[in-house]
C-alpha cells in the first residue's frame, strides 16, 4: 500500500512466508502456505542486510475425507477422562465436544509405492536444498531410513467438529498428487480414501539465530526482534514461546526498562533460546525434554512457580491470574505444613491397613510428610490408610506429592550437574570409535562422527547430544583409561 | 487508527509467534500494532491441528504462566486431550490436545481483537 509505519521496536515473526517455495512432485510455486502468498519483498529487503540466511524445509501430509475411510475397521483412540486443561485460568467448562482419533497403518504396499517413486520426490531428486525436521520426517524419509520396518503407525486425527477432513499424522509428503493418492489408499482402512487437499513440502528462509542475543533482539540491528520459525524452529509452541519473549522484550525496550531473559534452569523457553543463540541449528529445531539438563525442576506442573512472579513484575500478568497464583502457592504451603504436623504411630488403629501398602512395616512414628517420601506411598494412600484428611483440590495434593516425593531426586540432580560441569574439561581422544559405545542412539553417534568434538564440553553442546549421552561418554572414557592401565 | 503516529511495538506476522508477541506487548501497556497479510488467518494452524506433546506442552504451560494466549485458546478449541507419559515421572509428563482448526482461529482472533490498550491490526498486501 506504500504506507510508512514508525515504531520504537519491531518484532518479525514471518514463519515460513519469507521467500516460501511450495513443492508438490516436480512442480514448484511461490507461497507461504497452501493458498497464501509468500512475503518476497520482506525477504528481499532483509537479504540486503548482513544477516546470515539459509533455507529450511518442512512438510505437511495430504488431508483425507473421513467419509471415504472405513473408520469402523480401525482402532479408536479416545481422549482422557476427565479431560485435562492447559490453562490455569480455565475453570473446567471451556472444552467443546470431545471426539476420538483413529489408528491406521502403512503397509508393505505403501513402502513399495514410495520406493518406486522416490525419483519424483523433490527431496530425493535434489530440487530442495533446505534441511527438513528430523523428528517429523516425511514418509519418504521414513521408508528410506527404516527400510526394514514393514509398517508405520498413522494416527487419523479429525481437523474439527464442523469438518470431514482427517489429518493423517505421519505421512507428510511432497510426492506428486497421483502418488499421494496411491500411498493413502495403501493404508489400512483407506482403500477408497478421497484426498481433499494434497500434501506438500515448503522451503523458506531462516535467519541464523546465532545473530540474536538472549532477548531475541538482533545483534546486527538494535530494536529489531525475531521470533518463531524465522529463527529455525518448528512447531506452534516453540513459536508462541519465542513470541512471548520477543514481544515482552520489545515492550520493555520501548518503555526504557531492563530486558528479560530466561535461564536454562528456569524454563524450556530458556533452554530453547540458549540452544538457538549459542549453537544455531542445521535442521528445524524442536523442543524435547531431553534437551533440558534440569528437567526434574522444569515440569509442566510447576511452570507458574518458575514464571508467574517474574512475569507479573514485567506487567505481563493480569489480576485474575495473579490472584489464582497466590491462592495456589498459599494452599501448597499450608498443605506441606499440615502433612509435617500429622503423626502416624505404630500403635495407631489404622496401622494394619497402612503396613499392607508399605514395603517395610512402620517401626517408629513418622509424619505424613515422611511417609509420602516413600516411593510406594501416594497421597491417596495417606487418605485411605492413614486417616489423613483429604485436601479438596486435587491439583494441590498432586503438587504436594510431587514436591515431597522428588525433593531428594532434585537435590541429587543438582549435585550431578555440578559434577558434570567439572567433567566438561575432559578431552576426547581423536581416534575414539563412537559406533562401539553401547547405549548411544544412532543420531548421537552420527553427530559425534560428523563433529569430532575435542572435549566433552564441545560434545555436550552439539544439538541432540543429550546429558544422558554425555554420561555414557564419560563412562566409556573411564573404561578406556582402565584398559589402558591394564595393558 | 492513526497510522502515522510512533508506535511502541510493531509486530510483523499474525501466526503463533506474532499473536503472542503482540498480545504480550499490549498487556504490558504498549501502543502495539500487528501487521499481517490477512486477518482471516490470525492464529492459523498450517500443519497438524494439535498443541502440546512431550517437551512442547511445557512451553505452553510457561506461556500460560505469563498469562499468554496459547493454553487458553487450546482449552476452548481442543476436541481431544491426552496426558502422555502418564506412567513415567512427572518431569516428562506432557499434555497433548487435538484442536478444531476453525475454533482455534476464532478464539485466537477474538483474543487479539479484545486486547486492551491500543492493539490493532493492519492488513498489508
Amino acid at each position: 500500500m506504500g504506507l510508512t509505519l514508525r515504531s520504537k521496536t519491531v518484532v518479525i515473526t514471518a514463519g515460513t512466508f519469507l521467500a516460501g517455495q511450495i513443492h508438490i512432485g516436480m512442480n514448484q510455486q511461490s507461497g507461504g502456505r497452501a493458498g497464501d502468498p509468500a512475503s518476497n519483498d520482506l525477504a528481499k529487503s532483509l537479504r540486503d542486510k548482513p544477516f546470515r540466511i539459509a533455507r529450511l524445509k518442512t512438510g505437511t501430509p495430504p488431508r483425507i475425507d473421513s467419509r471415504s475411510v472405513d473408520l469402523a475397521s480401525l482402532p479408536e483412540q479416545p481422549g482422557d477422562t476427565p479431560t485435562p486443561y492447559l490453562s490455569m485460568m480455565s475453570v473446567g467448562n471451556e472444552h467443546p465436544t470431545q471426539i476420538a482419533c483413529y489408528l491406521s497403518r502403512t503397509t508393505e504396499k505403501t513402502r513399495d509405492i514410495i520406493l518406486e517413486n522416490l525419483h519424483l520426490s523433490p527431496m530425493y531428486a535434489g530440487v530442495i536444498e533446505g534441511v527438513g525436521p528430523r523428528y517429523c520426517p516425511s514418509i519418504e524419509d521414513k521408508m528410506v531410513r527404516f527400510a526394514d520396518k514393514p509398517t508405520h503407525q498413522v494416527f487419523l486425527e479429525p481437523e474439527g467438529l464442523t469438518s470431514h477432513e482427517l489429518y493423517p499424522n505421519g505421512v507428510s509428503t511432497s510426492l506428486p498428487y497421483e502418488v499421494q493418492l496411491d500411498i493413502v489408499r495403501s493404508m489400512e482402512g483407506c482403500a477408497d480414501a478421497v484426498i481433499t487437499r494434497p500434501g506438500y513440502a515448503i522451503e523458506y528462509d531462516f535467519f541464523d539465530p546465532r545473530d540474536l542475543n538472549s532477548t531475541l533482539e538482533s545483534k546486527l540491528i538494535s530494536n529489531l526482534y525475531f521470533a518463531g520459525q524465522i529463527n529455525g524452529t518448528t512447531g506452534y509452541e516453540e513459536a508462541g514461546a519465542q513470541g512471548l519473549l520477543a514481544g515482552a522484550n520489545a515492550a520493555l525496550r520501548a518503555q526504557d526498562k531492563e530486558s528479560w531473559t530466561v535461564g536454562r534452569d528456569e524454563g524450556y523457553l530458556g533452554v530453547m533460546v540458549d540452544d538457538l543463540i549459542t549453537l544455531g541449528t542445521q535442521e528445524p529445531y524442536r523442543m524435547f525434554t531431553s534437551r533440558a539438563e534440569y528437567r526434574l525442576a522444569l515440569r509442566e506442573d510447576n511452570a507458574d512457580t518458575r514464571f508467574t512472579e517474574k512475569a507479573r513484575s514485567l506487567g505481563l500478568v493480569g489480576d485474575g491470574l495473579w490472584r489464582k497464583f497466590n491462592e495456589r502457592q498459599e494452599s501448597i504451603e499450608k498443605e506441606l505444613t499440615r502433612l509435617k504436623s500429622l503423626w502416624v504411630r505404630p500403635a495407631d488403629p489404622c496401622i494394619e491397613k497402612l503396613n499392607q501398602v508399605l514395603t517395610a512395616p512402620l517401626s517408629k512414628e513418622a509424619t505424613a510428610h515422611d511417609l509420602l517420601k516413600r516411593p510406594e506411598i501416594h497421597y491417596q494412600d495417606l487418605v485411605e490408610f492413614a486417616d489423613v484428611d483429604c485436601n479438596d483440590d486435587p491439583s494441590i495434593s498432586s503438587q504436594v506429592e510431587i514436591l515431597v516425593k522428588y525433593s531428594g531426586y532434585i537435590d541429587r540432580q543438582t549435585d550431578e550437574i555440578k559434577k558434570l560441569k567439572k567433567n566438561e574439561q575432559v578431552r576426547l581422544p581423536a581416534d575414539i570409535d563412537y559406533s562401539t559405545i553401547v547405549g548411544l542412539s544412532n543420531e548421537v553417534k552420527q553427530k559425534l562422527l560428523d563433529h569430532r568434538p575435542e572435549t566433552i564440553a564441545q560434545a555436550s553442546r552439539i544439538s541432540g547430544v543429550t546429558p544422558a549421552a554425555v554420561s555414557l561418554l564419560l563412562v566409556h572414557l573411564k573404561k578406556l583409561e582402565l584398559t589402558h592401565l591394564a595393558s | 487508527m492513526d497510522y502515522t503516529r510512533l508506535f511502541d511495538v510493531i509486530v510483523v506476522g499474525g501466526g503463533h509467534a506474532g499473536t503472542e508477541a503482540a498480545h504480550a506487548a499490549a498487556r504490558m501497556g504498549c501502543d502495539t500494532l500487528l501487521v499481517t497479510h490477512s486477518i482471516e488467518t490470525l492464529g492459523q494452524m498450517s500443519c497438524n491441528p494439535a498443541i502440546g506433546g512431550i517437551g512442547k506442552s511445557h512451553l505452553v504451560r510457561e506461556i500460560d504462566a505469563c498469562d499468554g494466549l496459547m493454553a487458553k485458546v487450546t482449552d476452548r478449541a481442543g476436541i481431544q486431550f491426552r496426558v502422555l507419559n502418564q506412567r513415567k515421572g512427572p518431569a516428562v509428563r506432557a499434555t497433548r490436545a487435538q484442536a478444531d482448526r476453525v475454533l482455534y482461529r476464532q478464539h485466537m482472533r477474538y483474543a487479539i481483537e479484545t486486547t486492551p490498550f491500543s492493539n490493532r491490526y493492519l492488513i498489508l498486501f
